[in-house]
């Protein structure tokens, strides 16, 4: 049904507008027609008009000759002739073919009138047809006698129907009468249009003709014109107006025995009006008809314009309802698909949020309403019947400490002052429990009013509970270790010192031990036997060895304590300082230093003495622990690895065992006897102090009887900028 | 004594006015018309020319009779050519131009051809082949111009200056229906139409006739003067006399005797 509803609104529409182009076709259809009607009628009326008039004209002529003839005889032919010359006939009665008398003539004076004729007259006048019968009544006379005119007079009017119907009642009446069609006797020619004659009676003078008897009884004669009709017509004044045509028809009856006239073709127009004329006793029938171009012409033509224009204008608005209507469907079905895409849309991410662990919010700021998700229910709290329409009820759920904060930043927020696309907030809510939940509140304005003030806020809310418990044990595992840093650097600061102290402290007993050894030796000396000698010996050894102990021990303890600020320094320096230090030992071992070029450009950040100890440690630790085997070799080596320079120093010496790797680097750790290799234990100590401080490592390959390579790294010295 | 002495010195001087016949210091002018019995010019006589007789006689003046269409009469009556006219029946555009004397009343009716198969006006308004022919110019009671008016829309008319073409036309079936009042039922006994045609009464009162006076022609007290005249004929029985010429008693009663309500 939704489906035919376009069309049958088009439908509708097409049929109502066609229903009113109908309307108003038919109503200026209708109009057209009244006035093409009326417009007929007042052309035949002033045509009918017209033609009344003019033989009213006519008449009045034929009342002037009447009178004449009161006072003279119908024979006295001058005096009617010049009635007739004084009328001064002009082109404004052309249609006048003659103006004449007739005598009335009883069969009895039929001789006498022939005679008077003859001698007066013509000498061989004559009535025709000559037939008896009880009155004639011949043309006497006709004025002008000119031209057709002058035919023979004599013709006895009473013998043709026509004429004698017209006599008589002209006769009995005392009035003008008119004849019905006929051919005028004068004319000669076979096609000759129609005439008609107006007949007015004469009574003979000074006798009564106030009745029909005695108009009968002193009747003497009757003075005519005669008309071709279409002259007359053309004397009419006034013109037709054209696309119009006039039949006239003798009596009522329309047909062509009956036609005495008609104007333009004979082409029957669509449009007739027929008016009866009845004048002096007889009647003509007037018919008015349009031809074709008439209404075109004078009457209005927005008939078919309407037709056309008010179809076309229908279709058109079929059209355009059809448009609108399947506009307005398509456009609902838009607005469907798009909202059942937005509903996905938000279904999905409402899906995707709750399915996340988020509640969803909706505020509307104009309204001061609140929408929440069944999850934001459940992360406060709240039951799923619970009134949080309202973004108040939220705010009364913000725990009192945080609440002025929340609200602050929101204010900031939602002013704009924050200038920020979204804001995030942590915060306390509770709803219908009894403890807190930790909240993480997201949220974005996404629609505003034409002034820019936000209306509408959506966002999430995220347990954080959890994660809040978390941080609080790592800020009180972060406060204890900070507690224990600081007890431990309190411990290593009073151990160095310690260090230092007992170091510093334990020379002096040990010089006085020293001391007081060479003294007992000096002075008894001799006297002491070969045992004795050796102990003191060993005592004085031993003092000396515990002096080197405390003296290196003091060494280390002053890496931290005593070392120079570290600066830029270049490793080529401290490298030769530490073989400058080892020259006789090296010479002693016949030892090769092979020191890489690339040490000359190496520039790292260092305490140039420490790293001059550091060299020297290691390339000591080459020298001493030498294979015997071969004559050592030690490569000094430098090459870069980020932000560091990895220094490589490798000999070719007895090697160290991979378990002992972390062991060599221990205090006072020994891998060999001292009777095999003499030394205190603290040399690598000190070395792995010294990188430590420098911000590197330490380390080494090796394999025992091949060779060791110690690996330390030092800062570039582009780190320093 | 005194107070009838009284009354009738004021009945004297009321009427004193009303006695005076109408001005006659120049000839005056009545057009006739041919229509059945109201005038025939074959036989010179009618109600009208004998109410126009009449009118003359009492008022002594002289008054020429002409004999010319209607259409023309009311065209004079209006220009003031014309100073009377008779069995006229008025609407609210003559009454601009002319007032009336009424003398007689009566009702109009449509005659139609039995063939065209009408029974009521409204089956002849309905076929849009029917015709009716009427007079130029001449108004009918209010059913009767209701349909003329009806007709004439629908181009169903046929005009005639007068009513004989309208029989002989009737006759000869160009038009199927003609208007008639009662001045005209002698004619269809005379132009043998009875026998073709039936009558269908219009559903309207009476309508009067009267003498046509042109206002533009006649002062006011003169057409006091002769509507008096006319009301006096009426009052003596002059005009029912003049009728009982044409028609039966009865009939013409009834036409004579009629409320005057102007």
């Amino acid at each position: 049904m939704s489906r035919l509803r376009p069309l049958l609104l088009s439908a509708l529409t097409l049929a109502l507008a066609l229903a009113v182009t109908w309307l108003v076709w038919r109503h200026e259809r209708r109009a057209a027609d009244a006035e093409l009607s009326a417009q007929l009628d007042y052309a035949l009326r002033s045509v009918s008009g017209r033609i009344e008039q003019r033989i009213s004209a006519y008449e009045q002529i034929l009342l002037g000759a009447q009178g004449m003839m009161t006072t003279l005889s119908i024979k006295d032919r001058q005096a009617f002739s010049r009635y007739v010359q004084s009328l001064q006939l002009d082109a404004n009665f052309t249609g006048i073919q003659t103006v004449g008398l007739v005598e009335l003539v009883s069969e009895a004076g039929k001789a006498a009138h022939l005679a008077h004729m003859r001698r007066a007259v013509i000498a061989d006048y004559s009535l025709h047809p000559d037939e008896e019968r009880e009155f004639h009544a011949p043309i006497i006379q006709r004025e002008p006698y000119l031209g057709e005119s002058r035919n023979p007079l004599g013709y006895d009017t009473w013998s043709e129907p026509v004429r004698r119907q017209s006599l008589e009642r002209s006769r009995d009446t005392g009035q003008v009468s008119i004849t019905g069609k006929l051919r005028l006797q004068m004319e000669t020619e076979a096609q000759v249009p129609p005439g008609f004659i107006m007949y007015l009676p004469l009574f003979a003078p000074g006798l009564p003709h106030d009745t029909p008897t005695l108009r009968r009884a002193n009747l003497v004669g009757w003075v005519y014109i005669s008309f071709r009709m279409t002259d007359f017509m053309n004397s009419l004044y006034g013109e037709q107006p054209p696309g119009l045509n006039l039949q006239i028809h003798d009596g009522v009856e329309q047909s062509q025995e009956h036609r005495i006239y008609q104007s333009g073709d004979d082409v029957a127009g669509e449009r007739r009006v027929s008016e009866y004329l009845l004048m002096a006793g007889h009647t003509w029938t007037l018919t008015m008809s349009a031809r074709q171009d008439y209404p075109r012409q004078h009457s209005r033509d927005a008939v078919l314009l309407i037709a056309v224009g008010g179809t076309g204008l229908a279709t058109l608005l079929a059209l355009l309802t059809w448009v609108m209507v399947t506009a307005q469907a398509r456009a609902q079905r838009i607005a469907t698909l798009m909202t059942s895409e937005l509903r996905e849309s938000e279904q999905r991410w409402a899906f995707a949020l709750e399915g996340a662990g988020d509640g969803v919010w909706d505020w509307n700021l104009l309204t001061g309403e609140a929408v929440n998700s069944p999850r934001w229910k459940d992360i406060v709290g709240c039951s799923a019947d619970c009134d949080l329409s309202t973004i108040e009820r939220w705010k009364a759920l913000i725990h009192p400490e945080d609440r002025g904060r929340v609200l602050a930043m929101m204010d900031e927020y939602i002013s704009g002052a924050a200038a920020s696309p979204s804001f995030a907030l942590e915060y306390r809510l509770r709803c219908c429990r009894d403890s807190w939940t930790w909240v993480l509140c997201r949220g974005m304005i996404i629609a505003r009013d034409d002034t820019g003030k936000p209306v509408r806020i959506i966002g999430t809310l995220s347990d954080i509970t959890e994660r809040k418990s978390y941080d609080e044990i790592i800020a009180a595992k972060g406060r204890e270790l900070e507690h224990l840093n600081t007890n431990l650097a309190a411990s290593n600061t009073e151990l160095e010192m310690f260090a230092y102290v007992a170091s510093h402290d334990l020379r002096e007993p040990l010089r006085m031990v020293s001391s007081y050894l060479s003294l007992l030796e000096r002075r008894y000396g001799p006297g002491l036997d070969k045992d004795a000698l050796e102990f003191l010996g060993y005592a004085r050894d031993g003092a000396k060895r515990m002096d080197q102990l405390v003296l290196e021990l003091l060494d280390f303890s002053r890496i931290d304590r005593r070392g120079s600020p570290l600066t830029v320094i270049g490793l080529s320096a401290p490298l030769a300082q530490a073989t400058g230090n080892l020259r006789v030992l090296i010479k002693e071992a016949g030892a090769s230093i092979i020191i890489g070029p690339e040490l000359e450009e190496i520039q790292v950040l260092g305490d140039a003495s420490q790293i001059a100890r550091l060299f020297q440690n290691i390339i000591e630790n080459a020298l001493k622990y030498r294979s015997p085997n071969r004559e050592p070799v030690i490569r000094v080596e430098g090459r870069r690895s980020g932000d560091f320079w990895d220094i490589r120093i490798s000999d070719n010496g007895i090697g160290i065992e991979p378990q002992y790797f972390e062991r060599i680097f221990g205090i006072f750790q020994r891998l060999h006897t001292r009777d095999k290799y003499d030394g205190t234990g603290i040399g690598l100590a000190v070395c792995k102090k010294i990188i430590e401080r420098h911000g590197g490592t330490i380390g080494l390959e090796s394999e025992p009887d091949r060779g060791t390579t110690f690996i330390f790294t030092l800062r570039d010295s582009a780190l320093s900028r | 004594m005194i107070r009838s002495l009284f009354a009738a010195l004021v009945i004297l001087i009321s009427i004193s006015p009303a006695m005076a016949g109408p001005d006659c210091s120049r000839p005056l002018t009545l057009g006739l018309h041919e229509h059945g019995l109201l005038y025939s010019s074959d036989t010179d006589t009618g109600i009208d020319k004998d109410i126009a007789a009449e009118l003359i006689r009492r008022s002594g003046c002289k008054v020429t009779l002409s004999l010319m269409p209607r259409a023309r009469i009311w065209q004079l009556i209006e220009n003031g050519a014309l100073d009377f006219s008779l069995s006229g029946i008025t609407n609210p555009e003559r009454d601009r131009f002319a007032t009336f004397a009424w003398y007689i009343s009566n009702k109009y009716y449509l005659l139609v051809r039995n063939d065209a198969k009408v029974q009521t006006l409204a089956d002849f308004e309905r076929d849009p082949a029917l015709k009716i022919g009427i007079i130029r110019s001449f108004r009918y009671s209010q059913g009767g111009n209701r349909l003329v008016d009806s007709l004439q829309a629908a181009n169903r008319v046929s005009q005639s200056s007068g009513l004989a073409p309208l029989y002989e036309a009737l006759a000869l079936n160009q038009i199927q229906a003609m208007i008639i009042e009662p001045f005209d039922y002698p004619v269809l006994d005379e132009k043998k139409i009875k026998d073709i045609t039936r009558i269908i009464e219009f559903n309207d009162p009476p309508v009067p006739h009267g003498v046509i006076m042109s206002k533009k022609a006649l002062p006011e007290p003169e057409q006091e003067k002769w509507r008096t005249l006319i009301n006096d004929m009426r009052a003596d029985g002059t005009v029912r006399q003049i009728l009982r010429r044409y028609f039966p008693p009865e009939l013409a009663t009834t036409m004579a005797d009629f409320v005057d309500t102007p």
